[in-house]
């Protein structure tokens, strides 16, 4: 536990630096109220138990075997059943090291119940979807016949063309779907599609 | 004008170094200092070198080399026109100055800015500005700096020197541009050569030290992150379809 959790800290340059309190002291700094991938899994970490090889989890003991920090590029990411947000970072909360919403990631809802609060389940979902393949950009996807880039709607499909919806991207759309689809710059504003500038994030 | 911080560790012993002044910070262990200069010249980075070289400090991942550039001339046409250079060219610039682009400490723009640029009217839209940001405004009103947090922790004063020209390269692009210069030639960039051009353009002599396998990724994702910023967001607000039951 002690290498992991020096690994962890970046402390691992320095073994003979730090204590094992020392060590999860700052472990629990950095990393209590995030999640991290334990042992494969995302599991939120409530704190690291001095002396211990196991993390409490939501008053839960999970035993550790493998620790690593989760810290998911922005993106589109399925959330629930049909639902999807737009995850981004925050530049704040500089002690915490890994992923914790609110703190250095937040999120704008793109696709589903307007009264959903994300749970850990949730969480975990964006985790299995960020899984799948952690290197692919995620910034745009298809999300019922609407091409999303962010959480900016910029095209529709519309059986086997793509209307663009915003013609800043036509050259966007026309590189990544011009082999499927026609194209059409052809511009559809529908007034339940366009709110300028609503729900613009803080930074 | 421009003023430097490099942040070193295992230095037990730090010599002062003429022109440069030394500072304890709370992020560093391990006999951790700080060294700042607020001219840097031909002179200052030959005593940096001289210093890395008689020290051997150590580099750890909490190291790293902070450049601040004058921004007292620049008005808010200008720090937008910045902004937007900055950030078409932002993947590129990580790339050199360390890859931290997950880094906690210096979060990249195209990760987390969303404000609509031409919302920006006047300088206090920049003082919520977090300085946990790569590129952090926040400075503007501590010290009249733009201030650049991407560059890991390295004891070599010319890869310095060489982050440090590209900095002012930028800055004196965009003094001899517009805001609506910028803007349209964002929009209407979309081909291989464009963006080669560009970058001599800006970064000249330079502009070599950009080029990577991916530049060319990297740049179209950059530039359709800066297109949501300089446009008119078609928010998907109003798209969040209820489906109650």
């Amino acid at each position: 536990m002690l290498q992991l959790l020096s690994k962890l800290t970046g402390f691992d340059s320095d073994p003979d630096y730090f204590t094992s309190s020392g060590l999860y002291k700052e472990a629990n700094r950095k990393f209590g109220g995030t999640f991290l991938i334990v042992n494969d899994n995302l599991s939120y970490v409530d704190e690291f138990v001095m002396g211990e090889n196991y993390i409490l989890s939501r008053n839960t003991p999970i035993p550790v075997q493998t620790l690593e920090v989760w810290m998911p590029e922005p993106g589109c990411y399925k959330y629930d059943k049909d639902s999807y947000l737009y995850l981004y970072r925050k530049p704040r909360r500089q002690w915490l090291k890994s992923f914790s919403l609110g703190n250095n990631y937040d999120y704008i809802k793109i696709y589903g119940k307007k009264t959903d609060v994300l749970t850990d389940k949730h969480i975990k979902n964006i985790f299995l979807d960020w899984k799948q393949n952690p290197d692919l950009n995620k910034d745009w996807k298809i999300i019922k016949n609407y091409i999303v880039y962010k959480f900016h709607v910029v095209g529709k499909l519309l059986g086997s063309t793509i209307v663009v919806l915003d013609n800043n991207f036509y050259q966007e759309i026309v590189d990544k779907w011009h082999k499927n689809f026609s194209i059409t710059l052809t511009k559809v504003h529908q007034s339940h599609e366009v709110a300028e500038n609503a729900n613009i994030p803080n930074w | 004008m421009v003023g430097i911080e490099v942040e070193l560790e295992h230095m037990p012993y730090a010599p002062q170094i003429a022109k440069w002044v030394q500072h304890t910070d709370d992020s560093l262990k391990v006999d951790g200092i700080e060294y700042t200069i607020l001219t840097w010249h031909d002179h200052a980075k030959v005593n940096l070198q001289n210093l890395f070289n008689n020290t051997k400090p150590n580099i750890s991942t909490r190291c790293s080399v902070h450049v601040h550039i004058n921004a007292l001339d620049m008005t808010v046409e200008n720090i937008k026109t910045f902004l937007i250079y900055y950030m078409v060219f932002e993947k590129a610039l990580y790339n050199y100055s360390g890859k931290r682009w997950k880094n906690i400490f210096c979060v990249p723009l195209n990760t987390w800015f969303f404000y609509t640029l031409k919302n920006i009217t006047d300088f206090a839209h920049f003082k919520v500005w977090s300085k946990y940001a790569g590129l952090n405004l926040e400075t503007l009103f501590r010290h009249g700096t733009i201030e650049f947090r991407q560059m890991t922790g390295n004891t070599n004063a010319l890869y310095i020197n060489t982050w440090v020209n590209m900095i002012v390269d930028l800055k004196k692009y965009v003094m001899n541009t517009t805001y609506e210069e910028a803007v349209d030639k964002v929009l209407t960039m979309n081909s291989t050569s464009s963006y080669w051009d560009l970058v001599s353009d800006i970064f000249k002599t330079n502009a070599s030290a950009l080029m990577y396998n991916n530049f060319q990724k990297d740049m179209e994702n950059c530039i359709s992150h800066v297109k949501l910023a300089i446009t008119n967001i078609i928010s998907l607000n109003s798209f969040l379809i209820e489906e109650e039951n």
